[in-house]
């Protein structure tokens, strides 16, 4: 049987590129020697497989091109400058530690008003001196499989902060910012009052 | 300063995409993955050795530069996704293995890559943009596949030919292209275009069929 012209147009593209089976370059020689049309056609898709055959490979690549990837590898794997590194280097270091100590005695200075943990600067302090008999207690069966945290309702505050913590508030106590009380006393009054200059959207 | 980056490969021309060459270099690679330098450098590489990896980037980086300017266009934005591609080798470096071939690895995150460029919206605008220039750019790579067969009519008709057909392949819908490329271009055979476009010999066979009588519809004037 003698092949269809669009079959023979599929084989000698694939033959070009040695894709084609020895019985389908047969069978297209055969068709080829009585297609006038066909041959024409396989000599287009010759010509052009030539053309795009010289067409470069490679292209030449500028050496920025290396450097700007290794500079971008660098700073993926963590070889750069980290943020606090590039923060040292625009802020002296005793702003640093005294932006530190600001933050540190709001801190504890939070903890110690608001022992029950009702704002949302109580973290995990309270939490954390909760013995573990009473989270236990407390905690009742998970629901559903989900694993459930005590929650700081759900437990008596410590009357005592424990040891540890009572040993480190001397010191804590001792640092420079923390003789300043009377501003610190009074966060709570400027932050009310700030809120309250930006229109209470709260109410 | 431009450093030329060879690949340690001739530039491919008609009569070097040698389908048997590339079979026994498969057989060759397979047989035993070590004997082949380049799989020695990526188990180099990941073993985290720096310089192993610039000399791979040296390696392919003009391939790879190559193919994403035919697949997105020439420029700047071509230099930047080489840069993604050999990132990307970098970061998956552990899920090389060595039965399969460097290249056609390297090819495979170059061909997503530039798929994921092409859906972008905005690439449709920058190639509007551009595209008065990248003709430029295929004029100068465009060489000749066999100066001793060719008169000095036929090397004229070569050159605006191939200027021509660098227009039109990047005309061509993404995965014909980078299946003619890949096939015609850099040489690789069915079977690994397959395997970078992660589809059968089959589909490589009616791709580069579809953009083969695309291109000759549109050069049919110049053919």
């Amino acid at each position: 049987m003698r092949m269809r012209c669009t079959t023979a147009r599929k084989i000698m593209v694939a033959s070009l590129d040695g894709a084609a089976r020895d019985d389908e370059r047969d069978r297209l020689v055969e068709h080829l020697a009585g297609c006038a049309a066909c041959r024409h056609e396989q000599e287009q898709t010759r010509r052009l497989a030539l053309a795009m055959g010289g067409l470069a490979a490679e292209t030449e690549v500028p050496g920025s091109v290396e450097d700007a990837l290794m500079r971008r590898l660098r700073r993926l794997e963590g070889d750069g400058p980290t943020v606090a590194e590039r923060l040292r280097g625009w802020l002296p270091a005793p702003v640093l530690v005294a932006a530190a100590a600001v933050a540190l005695a709001l801190v504890v200075l939070d903890v110690s008003e608001r022992p029950g943990g009702a704002g949302p600067g109580a973290i995990a302090l309270p939490r954390a001196v909760v013995p573990a008999p009473a989270r236990l207690a407390s905690a009742g069966p998970p629901a559903g499989g989900a694993m459930q945290l005590a929650t700081a309702e759900s437990v008596e505050p410590p009357v005592d902060p424990p040891a540890d913590l009572r040993a480190s508030l001397p010191l804590l106590l001792d640092m420079s910012i923390l003789r300043n009380m009377e501003k610190l006393e009074n966060f709570d009054r400027i932050e009310a009052l700030t809120l309250a200059d930006d229109g209470g959207s709260n109410g | 300063m431009a450093a030329r980056m060879s690949s340690g490969r001739p530039t491919t021309t008609a009569t070097e995409v040698s389908p048997t060459a590339a079979r026994q270099r498969d057989r060759a690679v397979l047989a035993d993955p070590l004997a082949d330098p380049d799989v020695r450098l990526m188990l180099a590489v990941q073993a985290g050795d720096e310089s192993a990896f610039r000399s791979l980037f040296r390696r392919y980086s003009g391939r790879i530069l190559a193919y994403v300017g035919r697949m997105v266009g020439h420029g700047a934005r071509a230099e930047e996704l080489t840069q993604d591609v050999f990132i990307q080798v970098f970061r998956f470096r552990q899920r090389y293995r060595p039965e399969s071939r460097l290249s056609t690895w390297i090819f495979r995150i170059a061909t997503n890559v530039c798929l994921n460029e092409l859906r972008r919206p905005e690439h449709r605008l920058r190639v509007d943009l551009w595209a008065p220039e990248s003709s430029g750019d295929e004029a100068r790579e465009v060489q000749r596949a066999d100066p001793d067969a060719l008169s000095p009519e036929d090397v004229a008709a070569a050159s605006e030919l191939g200027r021509a057909l660098g227009r039109e392949i990047e005309a061509l819908p993404p995965k014909q292209r980078a299946a003619l490329v890949l096939a015609r271009v850099d040489g690789l055979p069915y079977k690994d275009v397959a395997e970078v476009l992660g589809c059968t010999e089959g589909a490589v066979k009616a791709l580069i069929f579809r953009a083969t009588q695309g291109l000759k519809e549109r050069l049919k004037d110049l053919l």
